[in-house]
Order: structure tokens, then sequence, then C-alpha cells
């Protein structure tokens, strides 16, 4: 890689090689190991954007926000497949299941099965949100609590 | 072909009705609708309401998924994007940047440490929302939402140098805005 590659990729990626295409991070970071002034000093400059960048958060979302997109997507109806559940199914849960087995049958109206659906899906106060794991371990990098 | 989607999975069992998919998958995605969204449209409530038709999207089509085409990923990340597309259509191009209309990531009162990441924060909300728009879409999903380049791209329907580009110069405006002399250090 040349010094002049790794500026062009450097302007568009920052100053965090694992930002960088996949192909271009060994070559930039021998580059990178053989501490030119100009290219450190660029690097500084990158570096330092990409601070103030990182402190551009995002608030986590919220349980109830949460059990609204649930509510919202679940009472907008059954995924097709799911509605198309053989009508023996329906009868097996029809009698047995009672109220769960009606929401999935499809076959009640209204707020009723809206009431059903949403019985099983309400997450508890304390949504699991998951980690923040993600490609990059950089603790200051806001990855919006990915 | 796609052979390792992470979400291949959940989105099967979201596809067959399971509520607990469901919620599971919102868990996974959502913050990572809000960042996207928020960092987009400069407004929380925005945000959240494309988050909200996102996964009344995903809970319909899940059960039609093909596996191997694409990433579900970036798929939900197409289709956010159209929804958010959907809101800045509706905006005046020429409209102003309003400080109050983009709001801090916290409202509340914090201690001076927190005020002052707060402050941080909302400058380069300001900063990103003031980017025309196609800079800060690709530096949203390059930067933020931590895409591939060619994923960026392909969502953006531009080459790989073309989003460089736009990286490049929405990186560079940043700079003048955000670090003005050089001195003023997040």
């Amino acid at each position: 890689m040349t010094p002049e590659r790794f500026l062009v990729l450097l302007d568009a990626y920052g100053a965090d090689l694992r930002r960088w295409p996949e192909s271009e991070r060994a070559p930039a970071r021998a580059l990178v190991e053989q501490d030119l002034p100009e290219l450190r000093r660029r690097l500084a400059e990158a570096a330092a954007l990409d601070g103030w960048l990182d402190a551009h958060e995002v608030a986590a979302p919220q349980d109830a926000l949460a059990r609204r997109v649930i509510a919202g997507a679940t009472t907008s109806g059954l995924p097709p497949a799911a509605s198309r559940r053989p009508r023996r199914h329906r009868r097996w849960w029809w009698p047995g299941a009672g109220l769960v087995g009606a929401g999935l049958a499809g076959t009640l109206a209204g707020a009723f099965v809206v009431s059903l659906a949403l019985r099983g899906v309400v997450p508890p106060p304390d949504m699991e949100w998951p980690g923040r794991a993600t490609a990059f371990s950089d603790p200051s990098a806001d990855w919006s609590e990915e | 072909m796609i052979e390792d989607d992470p979400d291949a999975e959940l989105l099967a069992r979201v596809g067959r009705g399971e509520p607990q998919a469901l919620r599971e998958m919102v868990a996974r995605k959502l913050p990572r609708l809000l960042s996207l969204g928020q960092r987009l449209l400069g407004q929380r409530g925005e945000a959240e309401e494309v988050a909200q038709e996102a996964f009344v999207r995903v809970w319909k089509q899940a059960a039609h998924w093909e596996p191997g085409r694409a990433r579900f990923e970036t798929w939900l990340h197409r289709v956010a994007l159209n929804l958010c597309y959907d809101r800045l259509r509706g905006r005046r191009d020429e409209e102003p940047y309003d400080e109050e209309r983009h709001e801090s990531a916290d409202p509340a009162p914090a201690p001076d440490q927190a005020l002052q990441a707060a402050q941080r924060s909302q400058r380069v909300a300001a900063a990103l929302a003031a980017l025309p728009a196609r800079q800060r879409e690709a530096l949203v999903l390059q930067y933020y939402q931590g895409l591939s380049n060619g994923e960026a791209a392909a969502l953006m329907d531009i080459s790989v140098e073309a989003l460089e580009s736009l990286l490049a110069r929405a990186r560079r405006t940043l700079r003048a805005r955000l670090l003005g002399d050089g001195k003023d250090e997040p």
C-alpha cells in the first residue's frame, strides 16, 4: 500500500483500522508501523474526529418502547406462515388451549384476538437487551448499545 | 449466496409466528434501528416510529424470507432506510437547521461530566444534521452502524468508490465543524 492510498482510505474510514475494508487492514497496519511523520500526523487528526463522532450517543430503547414495537407488530396480523396452519391444528388448539389457540386460528376478530396475541409477547419489566458485543471491542466507540 | 446469517434461525421462528422470537428479535435489533433512525432523522420520536414500522414489516415478511439471498441485517437496514427517506422527502430541502428539532440523547438533568457529554453529543448531532443527506447516510451506515463498505454502498445503490468519496467529504466537513482550530478535543 502506498502512503497516498493509505491517506485516501484514512480520509474515508477514519483512524481505526477495524473500520477499514478487511483486505486493506494488514497492508495499512504495515504502513503504520513504519511511523512516517506525515501519516502519524494525519492519523492523529483522524483519531481526533473519531473521538468526536464517538461522543454522539443514542439513548438505549426503554422497555416501554420495546413493548409498543412488539404490540404494534403482532396486532398487525399474523405472519402468513403462521396463519396458514392446517385446519385440523386449529381444531386441536381450539378446545384445548382456548385463549391461545384462538389467537393463532385467527377466527376471532378485533380486540379480543389482539389481547390474546399480546399476552404471550409482552416482555417483562426488564427487557433483556443484548450486550454490546460487536466486531469492535473498543468501548469508547458508540455502537448504539447494539 | 449468504451462508452465515446470524439472524436466520431467529427470523425463521419469527416467520412461524412465535411471539417469543419476535421479542428476541426486537431486543437484538431495536437499538440498531434507533441508532440508524435517530442519526439520519435527528429526532428520537421519528426514529421510534420508523423502528415500529420496520418491525411490523419484519413480522409480516419473515415467513417469506429466503435464506441465503441476503443478510437479514442488510434487508432490515434497507427497510428502515426507505422509511427514513419517506420522512426526509416530507421535509423541505431548504429547511434551516433547528436546534430544538435535533434532540440531545438524554434531556434529563445531569451532573457536570454527564452534561458535558450530552453537550458534545448534541454538538455532533447538529454537525451530522447539517451534512448533505447522502454524506450523512454514508457516514451513519459505515461508521455508526458498522456495515462493511460493500453493504453500505449496496444499500445506497452506489459504488464503493462513490461511498468512499461521500465518507471523505463528510469527514472533512465534520472535522472543520467539530475540530475547528484543532484545540477543541471531545
